[in-house]
């Protein structure tokens, strides 16, 4: 079983009716999760194993599940390029998934839309944060590597 | 986490440099023979600026003159920012003990957190801000306050009073607001998408006026308030012939890297720049091609996409808290876009329109 979280060190994220807002305020980059990518998102950070929120979406959208599971593998795979989600080794109790029902069942193919017209301010005005435990304004290395 | 033997040292190194900074500004009111106090009142709170010598007092208070008191009413102030000018005192800074990334870009921001620290270096270096929490007081330390640029000059100290703010739960947006009888609107959008000259516009309009760029406001009160902290406002060049009352009234110098000139708007609006108003409503301008302005209502979720980026990452604000209180204000706010059409005395006539109906 696989589980995924929000990578929660650089990345927020707000639920709206059927969409989640996230922005990864590393990348400058901010993303909008609408239709399915809207509920794997939610499923997933509920702390549903991936392999169950494909068997709960494949029934909610009357889908085959290995068709699913093709778009939502390489889905998830642009969710951990982004570095919005990240593996998670804990499975939470009893994750919930009533709301799920109240989604409009016709299937998209998940997306994730993604705008970049900060970034060039983050480039533009970069910023070098310390790192706490050596206490100075290093350059990082995976700054050096931009 | 325990902490490291070189954050301890770190830490040490940086109270020096705090405490020695504050025997330099001392120095350096010496060695001009005068030190300014400057008051002003912000959010219910009071603020004073030390500075050594007039200049920096003259070239960095104008924006805050719309806010300025004559005496504190509290024996503390809950902000003192003490700042001097290297060059004009001759005065150095103490030898920062920390380290400069070798390979910054213009413009580049150094900042850290160290404790009760808050430290910023930026402009190649030539403004850098301590801000101690724990006392509630920071020191600024300029290169040669003559150069300073338009960014500086109209919103002075802004990295403190954003730090500071942000331990006060008061948050910044970057934001334009204005205001008709005290039901106000937070005009959002990045850079370059109109905030400006709507809000500007607004205000020629006969709107009062609290910002065009950035609002400092109060989300966890009965009601979302927002407090205006700077009274300048930068238009762009091309544009600014077109506002025939502000014509030839803006400050010459160095323009900022969007090319605006920068303009105070308080004294010469002093009747309409507001203190403070209720939010009622999020506009979101759109610039169009058309003559006529009009507006529509969008969701919370399209409203926020304007907002949230343009004001985490442009103020840099690495507190990922802050997407929840920016959500909460736009679901709980109606809110719209504003197409913005080039019949500009139609902009704010569409604007009064649209708060008479909130």
């Amino acid at each position: 079983m696989r589980f995924y979280q929000i990578n929660s060190k650089d990345v927020s994220s707000e639920y709206f009716d059927n969409e989640v807002l996230a922005i990864n305020l590393k990348s400058g980059s901010y993303y909008s999760l609408r239709f399915s990518a809207y509920s794997f998102w939610k499923l997933l950070n509920e702390g549903h194993s991936y392999e169950h929120t494909i068997e709960l979406l494949s029934n909610h959208y009357n889908q085959d599940p290995s068709i699913l599971n093709q778009s939502f593998e390489e889905f998830l795979n642009q969710l951990i390029s982004n570095e919005l989600l990240e593996p998670s080794t804990e499975q939470k109790n009893l994750p919930s998934n009533e709301w799920l029902a109240l989604v409009a069942k016709e299937f998209n193919v998940p997306q994730l839309e993604c705008y970049t017209d900060m970034q060039d301010l983050l480039l533009f005005d970069p910023i070098h944060d310390v790192d706490t435990n050596v206490g100075w304004p290093k350059k990082s290395e995976e700054d050096s590597i931009k | 986490m325990e902490k490291s033997s070189n954050f301890q040292e770190n830490l040490i190194s940086t109270e020096h440099f705090y405490n020695s900074s504050i025997q330099h500004f001392s120095k350096a009111c010496e060695a001009l023979n005068h030190e300014s106090r400057f008051f002003f009142s912000l959010a219910k709170k009071e603020i004073v600026i030390k500075s050594a010598g007039h200049i920096i007092q003259k070239l960095t208070c104008q924006a805050l003159k719309h806010i300025e008191i004559f005496a504190l009413q509290s024996n503390i102030p809950s902000l003192e920012i003490l700042v001097w000018d290297e060059k004009e005192s001759k005065i150095n800074m103490p030898t920062q003990p920390w380290e400069t990334p070798s390979d910054l870009v213009e413009d580049s921001f150094v900042q850290f957190h160290l404790e009760h620290f808050f430290v910023c270096q930026y402009d190649n270096q030539s403004i850098l801000y301590i801000y101690n929490q724990q006392k509630n007081q920071a020191i600024c330390i300029l290169k040669d306050a003559k150069t300073l640029n338009n960014s500086f000059i109209s919103s002075p100290y802004f990295k403190i009073i954003a730090i500071w703010a942000s331990h006060q739960s008061l948050n910044i947006l970057h934001a334009g607001c204005v205001s008709e009888r005290e039901k106000g609107v937070l005009i959002v959008g990045r850079s370059g998408k109109g905030k400006s000259s709507t809000s500007i516009q607004c205000l020629i309009g006969g709107l009062n006026y609290l910002s065009d760029d950035y609002i400092l406001v109060d989300l966890y009160g009965e009601k979302p308030i927002a407090y205006s902290i700077f009274n300048s406002g930068k238009l762009n060049l091309k544009h600014i012939d077109r506002f025939n009352k502000i014509k030839g009234k803006y400050t010459e110098g160095i323009l900022d890297k969007n090319n605006k000139p920068l303009l105070f708007l308080y004294p010469l609006f002093a009747n309409q720049i507001s203190k403070n108003t209720e939010i009622k409503a999020i506009i979101v301008p759109n610039i169009t091609s058309e003559i006529k302005t009009s507006y529509h209502p969008i969701s919370a979720a399209e409203s926020l996409r304007s907002l949230a980026p343009s004001t985490l990452v442009q103020l840099k604000i690495n507190n990922l808290n802050h997407l929840n209180s920016l959500a909460n204000l736009t679901r709980s706010l109606p809110n719209f876009t504003l197409n913005v059409g080039s019949d500009f005395d139609d902009i704010s006539s569409k604007v009064k329109e649209l708060i008479a109906t909130l």
